[in-house]
Formats: structure tokens, C-alpha cells, sequence
């Protein structure tokens, strides 16, 4: 028994969490009432795999092992009121009554302090459940103010607590598009900072690469949260198939960051996704094991907006799912190979994998992503990805350089230092990530 | 020795697919030189129509799409299998991942593949077959190992045959007829020249997917019978016009229809048994008012819908969609995406994301009950500020009004004025012996007036006083004076008429 407890904050993250649940659910054949489905006299995809995420009660009802916290009551309310409101024991949904209001100092000092010990209380009796827990998967965004603040001070909790435990984390990055507070490059960068020697390995999902993959992709006029949601749903599910499905690669979470992460502080692989298609057009695409394993090195199926083609690739996995066969991927992986936009670091000591699941990927019902055969999520670590940070660096300093709404946080009791702190902690992290991307022994001079 | 081709037969070029459609000599290439006359599938991929220094070869289906190739050319892709060569070959258990790809100085390792091929070693265990543009051209040989191969696959219930080279839908039948589970088909990409004899009946086919295929309205009249339980059709890329699916006659077992990517300018009449019908990327700018009480789900997006009319007819013909796409038209290019989801929220009967009656999707976004009401509340404002045009007798005027207990506006001013206009008002002041004309709105106030008159004559408004003649349009020789004495109150209230004379004192 490898358990693995989900840990959803905020409002974004417990968004996220109900799509997410409602995937798995369906992909192990799971009723929305938390028994099986009728006609089957197990879950689909292995039982081992399936224990990690999902516990049997006595009566044969399956419960999540997940965790819901936010600060406010109206999204958890939603789930208690929702379709799957069944599915989860009221002791794992966790709402305050005070919001953060898109403060971090009020997620992390004075409002979500006072929700902690509860949290810490029902994440032990959940862990006490667990025969052998592998680690957390936490699910929050970094623009909000409870996702930011609540969600790093429960990594730092969490870290003292279950040293050892593996800790992954599913993170929205903020994207003008569909902000909603002017103070999120802050929060961004303060949640960073706390949590970048807590977290093991960070999955960042660009809420703009989304909304872009929503307009262009899945021609949605106007995607809202429930079309982003819903995709990233489906990525994370794609992520996170491997610790649940039966023989596949990483099976077990210490591997993921094995295998992708070679320092501590470069936790940030980049995710690709294909096909991502919407189903009047999947209906005439082919999808082939070739199409799909290209359209993951286009930046246009990332999860964060970037150049990969400008960085150097130091770890690469591709989890395939579905109806996959050996040869087309050896042939597959052999073309991209050809490719000379894709770069590998000489240096590092993790390297190309490839892994397959066998179990199709399930389409959430409602959603605009179509059902296909056979998909393909790509993790790897490319030194790219720090033009993420740049980028909301960059926003940082506009506003602090005029103190422009510091008062919000320092009247919530936090220093001004902490913004000068985390700041330069990140420019730290940006200088890694050149340094990485450098080759060990420079090129041999063609004259002297 | 290549095997040469045959007419009509199906041929791979640089991975590009085309029919042959002239096997001779040309005279720019002598006597000696066998030639291809090859209709290719991609249009683009052509050089001219089959014609070469004034003589027609051969003819093509669109413009452009025909080329000649030598015989000899080692661009064609010489393979061709069966499909059972192509199974074996790609679901070989025996091919073991081999880590001999380097990227760099790192190796690739493969894992869960020992599963997949122990897994995939038994055909019978294989549920999903795809073989896709894998040059199959024929079901099966004549080894008696072949039949043993197709009677291990019986759990098949998806088949996947994109893009090969079938010359005929004849070996697609014979491979069918040895999967007795086969729910889903899937022939996108292939051309079938020669005519098939179709005998068997597929009582479990559940999905067909022929999209450009090409295949004739005819042909399809023919087959389509044979699979009683057909519920989902595409049909898409295969250059339909409006004539060609009103002579189609769709089962009525058919729940879902694919006709994007093909020709039609109009929106056909769908029998009352489908549910859902997709049109995107066609020509469609009109649509027939029919109404069709059956349809949940419409695909209309990239059209060339230019009028409004047309999506108020569609509002009335489906009263009972759940799902619509219609963006992409010509008619949205001009407005922002907020202004067309709008009117779209309200010409329709929309509803939130839980309700089970209504229109709940529009563009692939689940409504809210807050952006209902707002848009539907913003429409009405609109529609009788004469902003939007909106046809009142429309069933749905009525039904929105009565939603939020709108009144009807008495529709007098027929011709709509601009709102401005209505509120200018054009006064004359005299003073000593000047006169002044001046436009004020009749919401200004008696003190704006003075002021203005201050402005002119550089009193202080505190050293005069303001009059007018109340009847001064009227015939009479008295004169009834008014004076203005109230500051705040509005010009308005006065009641004065156009190019009315003010006098100062």
C-alpha cells in the first residue's frame, strides 16, 4: 500500500479537485455516490493503484483521500451540495467563514492560522488510515490568497511534521486573462519563496497557456474557470495515472523526482499535453502515437507559456495512455530525436523516459475536450521554464518599487522585509536556472 | 520487382495518398517510360486536371488535383500489406523496446512496455485495433495462419483503419465480418474507387466513421441499411452539397450526425430522431424555419450566418437545444466576444449548467445564472433603446419581457430619433439689443441658463433677472410674463418651445 493524500486550498485548488475527483471516479469506475458502478465487482485499473488514491469503507463505499480547505464557505459549499456530495465524508471538507481576500498575509499569518490545527488534526487522521504513506499531492493557485498563504503554510507544516513524505504540488500560475486580483505577482512570489524547500517537485499549470489551449484548441468563445478546470483536470489526471494505474512508469512518487528533479530548488518540469482537441474536430484528426507525441514538444500543448526551443531539456518523461503500441513509440521518439530544436543539458544525471498505461483516458462528462484512444503528458524539466519567473518578477517590482499596496499585508502583521526576502530568493532561482542550462565544459575554441 | 499498379488502384507517395487513374506513356517522357497518372487526395498536392500538352488523360473531381509520376519513381511507397500483416506487424509481442536511441549522451528507457507486450502477446485479450496509414490494401491472405489470426480477435469492439490504401470497401467487409463485437469503425482518409458488394448485415455497429472518404450519397443509401443499429455517423470533409444530403436517407436509429468541412450553404432538414448534428466549417447563411423538436445539440461555428434573422429562426425552429456553437460566423467579426455572447444568451431560451431544460452551452461554456440575466436584462434595454433590432412579435420578446415583468414601451416614435435629439432645446436670449442663440438640454437648470447669460454679458447672475412670454407662440396681445426665478429647477419644467425668446432685465 502506497497511499497518497490530496490536499486541495483555496478556491482554485478545490475547483481543480472536484474535476479532478469526478476523472477519477470515472476512470476507476466509481459511482458518484461513492460505490462501484453497476457490473463491476471491483475498481477498474488495479487494486493497488486504485488504493492509493481512493480508501474502502466496511460497506464497500470507496472515499477519496483528499482533503478540501478554504477560507470561505461558497466553493466548499458547492461541493457539498454538488453532484458528488456523497463521495466525500463531511469531515474532509474544511471551509472557514473569513476569506483571505487575495491576501497572502491574511492565508499565511492571521485568518488561516486560526483553520490550521483543525487541518493538521484531519490530515493525521487521514495519514493514520494509511498503511504506508507515500506523500501529498496538493493542489493550490499562487495568485490567490488563501491558495498562496494557507497553502505554503501547510507545506511548511507538513514538512515538520511527515519529514520524509514526498510532497508534490499542482500550482496555478496567475494570468491577466482571468485575474482577479492586481496584487497577484506578489502573492506569487511570496508563496514561491516559502514553499520552494518544502515542495519536491512543483507542476505549474499557466492559467493563460490554458485559456489559450480552451480558444484555440477547443474553440471555446469564452472559456470560464469550469472550461480551464476541466482541462487541467485531465492533465493532472494524466500526471497522476501512473501512481494509479497498475504497470506503468514511476509508480512510485520518490521516482518523479528522481527522475526530474536534479537539485532541489529546479522543481518546476514543464507539462505538455496532447491531443487536446475539441470533438467536432477529433473527429477527423488522427491522433496517431507520431501526431501526438510531436504536437507535445509545440509549445502551443504546454501548460506554461514558454520557449522550450530556447532552453535545454535536463530530464524528459512521456506517459502514454491508452491504446499504445511499442512500436509506433520507439519510431515516434526516434523522429523527435531528429528534431534539432530539442536540446538535452550534457551534464545531468536523469535522462529520457518513457512510460505506458494502458487504461484510455476518460473524458469528464460536459467537457469540451473530446474523448481520444490514446494520449500522451510529457514531463521534463527544461531550463525554459524560468521565463515564468521572469515574467511575474517583472510585474513584482513594478508595483513594489512604488510600495504599491504593501500596507494590505503589513497590516495583516507581516514584515516589509519578507517581500525584499522573497524576492531575492527568486532572482536566486532565476540565476539557477541559467546556471544549469550553461554546459560543464565550455565549447573547444576553433582558434587561439 | 515492384508489382506495376492497376487503374484505380490506391497508392502512397511521400506519405501523401492518391488514386491511380492512368497507367501509359507519356510522349514528353518516350515510349519506354511507364507513367502514373495519379488524382490525389490532398488538392494541393496536384499539378493540373489530368491534362498534358493539350490531351486529356484522365479526369479529376477537383481542379488541380492531378499529376503524372514515372512508374519507376522511387517516391512510391512500394509496400503494400494485408491487414493481417499489418496487425502482426505492429502488435508484435516479440518486439521488445529496444534502448538503443541516444539523445545526447542520455539513453531512453522505456517502462511498463513488458506489461503492454504480455498484455498484447494474446490477440484476444486486444480490445482497441488502429492502424492507421499503415499502406493496407487487402483483409487477409490466403495462409491458413491468417484465418487463425482473425478468429483470435474477438474482443475487438473498435477498429481503426485511417488513411490506407483499399481499393475497394470489399477486404473492409471481410475483415469486418470476422469481428463479431465490432462497435466502432473507423475508415477516415481512404477512397474507395472500385465498387463494392456489401452482403452482410452488423447488428452490433454502433459508430461508422467515414469522413473524407468521398464516399457517393448512393453508395452510402446503399450500405447504411446494413447496420440496424447505427447510432452515430461522420461524415465529414467529403464535399456534400445541399442537394447531395437531401437525397441521404439517414436511419432513424442515427442519433448523431457529422456533416462538417463539407459544402452546404443551408441548414438541412434533420429527421426527428437526431440528436445531435454537426455543421461547423461549411457555407451555411441560411436556415429553412422547420421546426424540429428533437435536436440537443447544434454545431453551426466558422459559417457564413451574416444575419441575425438566421439565428432567430434557429431560436424558434429548436426550441430545444441544449448545446450550441455557432461562433466563427461572419456575423461575429465585427462585434467582440462579449457582445455576441450576449445576444446569443438572449435570442435563445437559455439556462445555467444544472438545469435540464434549455440551452445551457453556448460555445463550448456552461452558462451561469448571473450572466443570464445580466445579458438577457442588457438585450431588453437594448432592444428598446433601438440599439439592437430585434423583431417584437418574435415568441421570445414576450417570454423575456414576462421573465423580469418588463412593461411593453409604447412604441410611438416608430422612427427611432437618436435620444440626444430629443432633449436639445434652442433658446434665444435677448439682451439690451443683442440677441444670442444657444442650445441647452432640457435637463439643465435655470442657474446653467444665467450662467451662460453671465458668460455673455459679464454680470453677475445676482444683478438680473430672466423673463419669457408664456403664450409667446400663441395669437393674442396680452402677454403673460413669466419670470425665472427658481435656480435649481430644470428648464424642463417650463415647457418651453424650440427657438423660444428669453429676455434679461
Amino acid at each position: 500500500m502506497r497511499e497518497v493524500i490530496s490536499i486541495n486550498v483555496g478556491q482554485a485548488g478545490c475547483q481543480i479537485g472536484n474535476a479532478c475527483w469526478e476523472l477519477y471516479s470515472q476512470e476507476h469506475g466509481i459511482r458518484p455516490d461513492g460505490y462501484l458502478q453497476d457490473g463491476l465487482d471491483r475498481p477498474k485499473g488495479g487494486e493497488e493503484g486504485f488504493s492509493t488514491f481512493f480508501s474502502e469503507t466496511g460497506s464497500g463505499k470507496y472515499v477519496p483521500r483528499a482533503l478540501y480547505v478554504d477560507l470561505e464557505p461558497n466553493v466548499i459549499d458547492e461541493v457539498r451540495t454538488g453532484a458528488y456530495k456523497d463521495l466525500f465524508h463531511p469531515e474532509q471538507l474544511i471551509a472557514g467563514k473569513e476569506d483571505a481576500a487575495n491576501n497572502y498575509a491574511r492565508g499565511h499569518y492571521t485568518v488561516g492560522r486560526e483553520i490550521l490545527d483543525d487541518v493538521l488534526d484531519r490530515v493525521r487522521r487521514m495519514a493514520d488510515q494509511c498503511d504506508g504513506l507515500q506523500g501529498f499531492l496538493f493542489t493550490h493557485s499562487l495568485g490567490g490568497g488563501t491558495g498562496s498563504g494557507l497553502g505554503s503554510l501547510l507545506l511548511e507544516q507538513l514538512s515538520i511534521d511527515y519529514g520524509k513524505k514526498t510532497k508534490l504540488e499542482f500550482a496555478v500560475y496567475p494570468a491577466p486573462q482571468v485575474s482577479t486580483s492586481v496584487v497577484e505577482p506578489y502573492n506569487t512570489v511570496l508563496t514561491t519563496h516559502t514553499t520552494l524547500e518544502h515542495a519536491d517537485c512543483t507542476f505549474m499549470v499557466d492559467n493563460e497557456a490554458i485559456y489559450d489551449m480552451c480558444r484555440r484548441n477547443l474553440d471555446i468563445a469564452r472559456p470560464n474557470f469550469d472550461s480551464l478546470n476541466s482541462l487541467i483536470a485531465q492533465v493532472v489526471s494524466s500526471v497522476t495515472a501512473s501512481l494509479r494505474f497498475d504497470g506503468s512508469l514511476n509508480v512510485d512518487l520518490n521516482e518523479f523526482q528522481t527522475n526530474l528533479v536534479p537539485y532541489p530548488r529546479i522543481h518546476f518540469p514543464l507539462v505538455s499535453y496532447a491531443p487536446v482537441f475539441s470533438k467536432a474536430r477529433a473527429n477527423h484528426e488522427a491522433n496517431s502515437v507520431a501526431e501526438i507525441t510531436a504536437s507535445c514538444f509545440e509549445p502551443g500543448n504546454q501548460m506554461v507559456k514558454c520557449d522550450p526551443r530556447v532552453g535545454k531539456y535536463m530530464a524528459t518523461c512521456l506517459l502514454y495512455r491508452g491504446d499504445v503500441v511499442t512500436r509506433d513509440v520507439q519510431n515516434s521518439v526516434a523522429h523527435v530525436k531528429a528534431k534539432k530544436t530539442v536540446q538535452l543539458v550534457d551534464w545531468c544525471p536523469t535522462g529520457f523516459k518513457i512510460g505506458i498505461c494502458y487504461q484510455p483516458p476518460t473524458a469528464i462528462q460536459g467537457s469540451e475536450l473530446a474523448s481520444a484512444k490514446r494520449a500522451v503528458c510529457m514531463l521534463s524539466n527544461t531550463t525554459a521554464i524560468a521565463e515564468a519567473w521572469r515574467r511575474i518578477d517583472r510585474k513584482f517590482d513594478l508595483m513594489y518599487s512604488k510600495r504599491a499596496f504593501v500596507h494590505w499585508y503589513v497590516g495583516e502583521g507581516m514584515e516589509e522585509g519578507e517581500f525584499t526576502e522573497a524576492r531575492e530568493d527568486l532572482a536566486a532561482l532565476e540565476r539557477d536556472y541559467i546556471e544549469v542550462g550553461t554546459d560543464s565544459f565550455p565549447e573547444e575554441e576553433e582558434e587561439y | 520487382m515492384v508489382k506495376p499498379l492497376e487503374l484505380h488502384q490506391r497508392v502512397s507517395v511521400d506519405g501523401d495518398l492518391a488514386t491511380v487513374q492512368y497507367v501509359g506513356t507519356l510522349p514528353a517522357w518516350g515510349t519506354g517510360v511507364v507513367a502514373y497518372g495519379l488524382e490525389w487526395d490532398r488538392p494541393e498536392r496536384g499539378k493540373n486536371d489530368g491534362r498534358l500538352d493539350g490531351h486529356q488523360y484522365f479526369l479529376v473531381e477537383v481542379a488541380g488535383s492531378g499529376s503524372f509520376i514515372k512508374a519507376a519513381s522511387t517516391k512510391i511507397d512500394p509496400a503494400r500489406h494485408t491487414f493481417v500483416e499489418a496487425l502482426l506487424h505492429t502488435y508484435d509481442a516479440h518486439h521488445e523496446f529496444q534502448h538503443n536511441i541516444h539523445f545526447g549522451s542520455k539513453t531512453v528507457e522505456g517502462y511498463g512496455f513488458d506489461r503492454l507486450n504480455e498484455l498484447q502477446s494474446d490477440l484476444a485479450n486486444v480490445r482497441t485495433v488502429s492502424l492507421q496509414r499503415k499502406n493496407i490494401a487487402a483483409s487477409f491472405g490466403s495462409r491458413p495462419a491468417d484465418s487463425t489470426t482473425l478468429a483470435s480477435l474477438t474482443k475487438v469492439d473498435h477498429l481503426d483503419l485511417s488513411y490506407n490504401l483499399f481499393p475497394s470497401l470489399d477486404p473492409v467487409w471481410a475483415i469486418v465480418d470476422r469481428l463479431p463485437l465490432l462497435q466502432t469503425l473507423v475508415l477516415n482518409g481512404n477512397r474507395f474507387p472500385i465498387p463494392d458488394r456489401m452482403s452482410n448485415s452488423y447488428p452490433n455497429l454502433v459508430t461508422l466513421k467515414l469522413s473524407s472518404t468521398m464516399i457517393s450519397i448512393d453508395r452510402l443509401n446503399a450500405i447504411l441499411p446494413n447496420f440496424p443499429s447505427l447510432a452515430e455517423l461522420f461524415l465529414a470533409g467529403n464535399r456534400y452539397s445541399d442537394e447531395d444530403i437531401s437525397n441521404l436517407h439517414i436511419p432513424s436509429t442515427v442519433t448523431v450526425l457529422d456533416l462538417a468541412l463539407n459544402n452546404l450553404t443551408t441548414v438541412p432538414q434533420p429527421p426527428a430522431s437526431l440528436e445531435s448534428l454537426i455543421l461547423s466549417d461549411n457555407k451555411i447563411a441560411t436556415a429553412p424555419c422547420i421546426e424540429n423538436k428533437g435536436l440537443k445539440a447544434l454545431d453551426l461555428g466558422h459559417n457564413f450566418i451574416e444575419d441575425w434573422a438566421v439565428i432567430d429562426t434557429l431560436s424558434l425552429c429548436f426550441p430545444n437545444l441544449r448545446l450550441l456553437r455557432i461562433n466563427g460566423n461572419y456575423l461575429f467579426d465585427a462585434i467582440s466576444i462579449d457582445e455576441m455572447t450576449i445576444n446569443l444568451i438572449a435570442r435563445f431560451n437559455c439556462t445555467d449548467a444544472k438545469s435540464t431544460t434549455g440551452l445551457n452551452k453556448l460555445n463550448g461554456a456552461y452558462l451561469t445564472r448571473e450572466e443570464i440575466s445580466n445579458a438577457e436584462l442588457f438585450f431588453i434595454s437594448k432592444v428598446q433603446q433601438h440599439f439592437y433590432s430585434y423583431n417584437k412579435d418574435n415568441r421570445r420578446w414576450k417570454q423575456l419581457l414576462d421573465k423580469y415583468q418588463i412593461q411593453e414601451q409604447e412604441s410611438e416614435n416608430t422612427s427611432p430619433k437618436p435620444p440626444l435629439a430629443n432633449k436639445k432645446l434652442s433658446l434665444i436670449i435677448n439682451h439690451s439689443e443683442s440677441k444670442l442663440q444657444r442650445v441647452f438640454l432640457i435637463d439643465n437648470t435655470v442657474l446653467r441658463l444665467k450662467g451662460v447669460i453671465s458668460k455673455s454679458t459679464g454680470r453677475s447672475v445676482l444683478d438680473f433677472q430672466v423673463y419669457y412670454y408664456v403664450n409667446e407662440f400663441e395669437n393674442t396681445t396680452i402677454k403673460l410674463k413669466m419670470f425665472l426665478e427658481d435656480n435649481l429647477s430644470l428648464l424642463d419644467s417650463y415647457g418651453f418651445h424650440q427657438n423660444q425668446n428669453i429676455y434679461v432685465c
